[in-house]
């Protein structure tokens, strides 16, 4: 066993820790969840009756965490499930979930950054049975919330209405917070004044340190039930004794020797950036500056595992005007040379549009939205190629270009509608609206399969009949200033109107309201159309209008 | 049909000088990569094919023109090169297909539910022709996609544009379907073969091949072929004997 204090002689009697007060300059927060277990559980149980978690340790089954009520009764932490059971014969319990409790403590983690940046956990060794505890440095930040007071008081205030027992502790050290929040029970916070930790601390008893099962099992043998009767060994007799430990942790709650609080890591922020020593002003040049930005930024992707699904570069002139170019990704992808050649595309567009003015000094890039993706494949086996060609990700990547160069609204996939009217059933979406391909259209097994055209007209066009029998195909028309004559026609087909869009009044489009027919037509030239008759000649109209609304090929 | 036109204009010395070039030509240009040729699946132009092509039927690593005979005929040529994706593509590669403004306002945006119903359609709506081409340039490199068609109907790229994406195309092995309004007709043109479509009547097409790379023998003289769709139209007996328009023609007539 190694001392980590140096060997000083020693001094008083009380041993040689100083009692001097220590100003810290640090506030901070800890909070101890003593029934976090069992109440971010959920509210899978009767909370009229006691509720036990249990684990399986050691091949027996142990209650691991109790509910408040189930702790009146005398049920505790690691009793075995039958002692339990003899207590409460009706006892409810469960398998406890480590994972969903420790992946809640983490969302708290990241909610209570609204007090303060700097949230931690607490140190791992202190054993989560005894409940789970997250600290804040509050220091600079409580005045926010109109002093410690209120904000504890918020804080507890917020637990509470989650039905979560909480008990909170401010002090100037880590080490005194804990001790303080889980040791001076008490409903409200415990709001200690900078530079009484070790007044505060000496009244506690050994367990308040932060120290192993073993030390406090000794402690307990030599009937040490303070801190203050520890503390009045010498360092080395102490160290000798129980090890480095208790020595550490006594002079970290005192303030004497410094404890870093490691905060929860932050979301990683993918943002690289460069700085000019003087304007750029020619785009070329720009896109050349963005090859090593965006291998860095694909380095710090990779390392995260994940692709990008949002770039966005913002360049700032030397006169501080900001200009932003935002990409979408199809496919969230970490291969810079891909990252690269969008943006040279989107800048080689901009070239003309752009103004660059004195020329721009900083480029910032950022992966603003990202999504795990799987780390890239090495060729194995075959020699470069691969048993799962990359065709997915080739064509993601296709898209991307295509959607950089000509704008998300032309780069578009046909989606199946809910409809039956022929302009209505099938919609383009663009390609990065919808998410996935969309499977097999509703054409399949439809009757209609062979009788819909090629293509369908934007919108329908008026043609101008000439010459027709009332409820038949025409015999000549005239479509864009073009006289056709009806060699050939199959029909009709007749589609009505929504009528469920008229019941409740959904509908929008004025041309829809009456029953078509629609015809196939070839004229003498050869040439194949898709028009329609608007209503039914004298139940619907009196002068029934006809389209054109596709051709064959 | 302009090359047929000019060819009685060439004496016999000049065409072995041309015949020469192009041997030479080939030799450090090779016609496509793997050499693989698709056939039309209509079998006289297929035996035609074999017979004047080297790989028998259609080069998989090329430009293959398909020009609109009339104004009108712009939905035939489209239904062709359609029905010529269709024996182009294999079944894990999608479809890249672009039409510029003028097409969309022409002939409106594509609906056959036979086209429709592969869910690997990615449709470019409305752009310019400049934008096309480099669509069609970035297309051909992508291991995904199985054919491209792009539809221009007022104007045909130049020879360059055409050029540019024939060596592509050739270096990639993978085939480029351009779609062309009857202007284009006799525009010059790098592509491995140029095909002429005009609707007849009883829903057929009327295909002339106007030029043919990659032959054995020089330009084949221009050849004209007649498809129908598997039904003729003329029986006006309701919906559902219709014939399916991108289907295999059920007889061939060879003119």
């Amino acid at each position: 066993m190694t001392d980590l204090t140096p060997q000083e002689p020693p001094k008083t009697p009380i041993g040689d820790f100083t009692f001097k007060p220590q100003a810290t300059g640090r506030r901070i927060v800890s909070l101890w969840f003593p029934y976090w277990l069992v109440q971010s559980y959920g509210a899978g149980f009767d909370a009229t009756r006691p509720f036990v978690l249990v684990d399986k340790q050691k091949n027996t089954q142990r209650v691991v965490a109790v509910t408040p009520l189930a702790e009146a009764v005398g049920l505790h932490a690691h009793m075995s499930l039958a002692d339990a059971r003899a207590l409460v014969p009706d006892l409810q319990t469960a398998p406890v979930l480590w994972p969903a409790a420790q992946e809640k403590l983490e969302k708290t983690a990241k909610w209570l950054q609204r007090y303060t940046p700097w949230v931690g956990y607490d140190a791992p060794g202190d054993s989560p049975a005894d409940g789970f505890g997250l600290l804040l440095d509050i220091s600079g930040c409580a005045h926010l919330f109109a002093g410690e007071r209120a904000m504890l008081a918020d804080i507890q205030a917020r637990f509470q209405a989650r039905g979560i027992t909480v008990h909170a502790a401010v002090a100037g050290t880590i080490g005194a917070a804990w001790g303080l929040a889980r040791f001076r029970r008490q409903r409200e916070a415990v709001i200690l004044p900078p530079q009484q930790e070790t007044d505060a601390m000496l009244e506690l008893p050994p367990a308040a340190l932060r120290l192993t099962p073993q030390h406090l099992d000794l402690c307990r043998r030599l009937g040490l039930d303070k801190v203050s009767e520890l503390a009045k060994f010498a360092r080395p007799a102490l160290t000798r004794r129980f090890g480095p430990l208790p020595v550490m942790r006594m002079e970290q709650a005192f303030g004497h020797a410094g404890e870093a609080l490691s905060p929860c890591v932050p979301e990683p922020e993918f943002l690289v950036q460069k700085l000019l020593p003087q304007g750029i002003t020619q785009l070329p040049a720009l896109a050349d500056l963005l090859t090593p930005l965006c291998a860095q930024l694909a380095i710090k992707l990779e390392a995260a595992g994940q692709g990008a699904q949002r770039l966005d570069l913002v360049l700032t002139r030397t006169d501080n005007a900001v200009m932003a170019l935002s990409l979408r990704l199809a496919h969230p992808s970490a291969a810079p040379s891909h990252m690269t050649r969008l943006f040279a595309d989107r800048l080689e567009r901009l070239r003309s549009g752009v103004d660059i003015g004195l020329g721009v000094e900083k480029l910032l890039l950022v992966a603003s939205q990202t999504a795990p993706i799987s780390p890239p494949q090495t060729a194995m086996g075959l020699q470069g190629r691969s048993h799962t060609p990359p065709a997915a990700s080739a064509l993601a990547q296709l898209i991307d270009r295509l959607i950089g160069r000509l704008g998300p609204q032309r780069v578009v996939r046909p989606v199946a509608q809910p409809s039956y009217i022929p302009e209505r059933a099938v919609d383009f979406i663009p390609i990065l609206a919808a998410a996935e391909p969309p499977s097999k259209l509703a054409f399949d097994g439809s009757p209609s399969i062979h009788t819909r055209p090629l293509f369908m007209l934007c919108a329908p066009e008026p043609i101008e009949v000439i010459a027709e029998v009332p409820e038949g195909a025409p015999f000549r028309f005239r479509w864009r200033r073009v006289l056709h004559e009806v060699v050939a026609a199959q029909g009709p087909e007749r589609i009505s109107p929504e009528w469920w869009q008229e019941v409740f009044g959904t509908k929008s489009r004025s041309h829809n309201r009456q029953t078509r027919d629609y015809f196939r037509i070839e004229d003498n030239n050869g040439y194949r159309f898709w028009l329609y008759r608007d209503g039914l000649y004298e139940r619907e109209t009196q002068q029934p209008k006809w389209f054109m609304h596709g051709v064959f090929a | 049909m302009d090359d047929a036109e000019k060819r009685p204009q060439i004496n016999a010395l000049n065409r072995q000088k041309i015949v020469r070039l192009r041997k030479k030509i080939e030799r450090f240009e090779p016609l496509s990569q793997s050499a693989a040729h698709i056939t039309t699946g209509f079998d006289a132009i297929d035996t035609y094919l074999t017979a004047h092509v080297s790989g028998g039927g259609l080069a998989l690593g090329g430009v293959h023109e398909i020009i609109a005979a009339r104004t009108g005929d712009m939905a035939a040529a489209l239904g062709f090169a359609h029905h010529l994706a269709s024996r182009f593509r294999g079944a894990q590669t999608a479809l890249l297909y672009g039409q510029t403004h003028a097409g969309v306002r022409d002939t409106g945006q594509p609906y056959a539910p036979a086209l429709m119903s592969r869910d690997d359609l990615i449709y470019l709506d409305g752009v310019s022709l400049p934008e096309l081409m480099w669509a069609g340039e970035e297309a051909l490199s992508c291991d995904a996609i199985g054919c491209i068609i792009l539809a221009s109907t007022e104007e045909a790229p130049n020879f360059t544009f055409s050029r540019r994406l024939s060596m592509t195309a050739r270096s990639v092995d993978r085939p480029l379907i351009m779609a062309l309004g009857a202007s284009a007709a006799g525009t010059a043109s790098a592509a491995a073969s140029r095909w002429q479509v005009q609707a007849i009547a009883n829903n057929g097409w009327q295909l002339t091949l106007t030029r043919l790379r990659s032959s054995y023998r020089q330009t084949p003289p221009t050849q004209g072929w007649q498809v129908f769709a598997a039904a003729p139209q003329s029986d006006a007996d309701g919906g559902a004997k219709t014939p399916e328009i991108v289907a295999e023609p059920r007889q061939l007539a060879t003119n």
